[in-house]
């Protein structure tokens, strides 16, 4: 994993570093400058946080992806972990305007699991999910979030169909580190989302969405309850 | 020509990268031009 990681990982670094140097060197020429421009010093600051935060998210992700195994097992309601997401996001996705349909199935088994690192796994393909209809018509922006119990008896499911435009053969690339279609992406998010779920004892998978129906998630605990 | 500040082109497609750049060598008198790809660097550069 870290030999897969270290390439794409140095130039992920390497981009907001770069940034940060270049504009800590030009303020300190500005500075010594006889009419210094304080607008553009203050920009300039203003910048070198930010890249330094982009640089902090890579080392966040990072981590969350090494960090597998590492699982807090506690017992959680499904279907209260989805309604919490979708709560926390819901300005988000009204000022994107995306809409959720939710399809909550009864009686779920109680999953033992991490429930901050399973949320962050529904967050973010839920955002994935709205990134990817940016473009859309405001009626054509629905993302369908279903729980339901697993089809395998023993293994918990995770599962998503992504936006249109992901063909076949791309789909389990989709989950690796640096994947990304997005211009400014990390492509780090559905590759710990991945890890997150195996540690969890489940499986992620995407599925094909050739009629370009809405994006949908679905999470269906197993029926065992020994994980996720 | 002798005389002008002399002007460096720069082409990265990160934002962050090409503003930070252009910044630094402006700092030291450059004149620069950015661009985001070289496919806009082909366009937009007049020799």
């Amino acid at each position: 994993m870290l030999g897969e990681l270290s390439g794409s990982l140095a130039h992920e670094l390497n981009q907001p570093l770069t940034a940060i140097l270049s504009n800590a060197q030009a303020a300190q020429r500005f500075l010594a400058h006889d009419d210094v421009d304080l607008d553009e010093v203050r920009e300039i600051l203003t910048d070198i946080v930010d890249q330094d935060k982009r640089a902090g998210e890579v080392i966040h992700r990072l981590r969350l992806l090494l960090k597998k195994g590492e699982v807090e097992q506690q017992p959680l309601d499904v279907n209260n972990a989805v309604q919490e997401v979708l709560k926390l996001i819901r300005g988000d996705l009204a000022n994107q305007g995306v809409t959720t349909l939710t399809k909550l199935g009864p009686a779920l088994p109680t999953v033992k699991g991490d429930r901050v690192q399973l949320q962050q796994v529904l967050l973010n393909l839920v955002m994935n999910a709205c990134d990817a209809m940016n473009g859309n018509a405001p009626a054509d922006r629905q993302i369908v979030v279903s729980t339901e119990l697993s089809r395998w008896r023993r293994r918990p499911l995770f599962g998503f169909r992504p936006w249109p435009g992901v063909a076949a053969g791309e789909l389990e690339k989709v989950f690796e580190p640096f994947f990304t279609s997005k211009a400014h992406g990390l492509g780090l998010g559905l590759s710990v989302c991945r890890s997150i779920i195996t540690a969890h004892g489940g499986k992620l998978w995407a599925a094909n969405n050739p009629e370009r129906v809405p994006p949908s998630i679905s999470l269906c605990p197993s029926n065992n309850g020994a994980s996720l | 020509m002798s005389n002008a500040a002399p002007t460096v082109f720069i082409v990265d497609d990160d934002p962050a990268v090409l503003k930070s750049l252009s910044r630094l060598l402006r700092s030291v008198q450059f004149t620069v031009v950015t661009f985001g790809s070289p496919q806009e660097f082909l366009e937009r550069h007049d020799p």
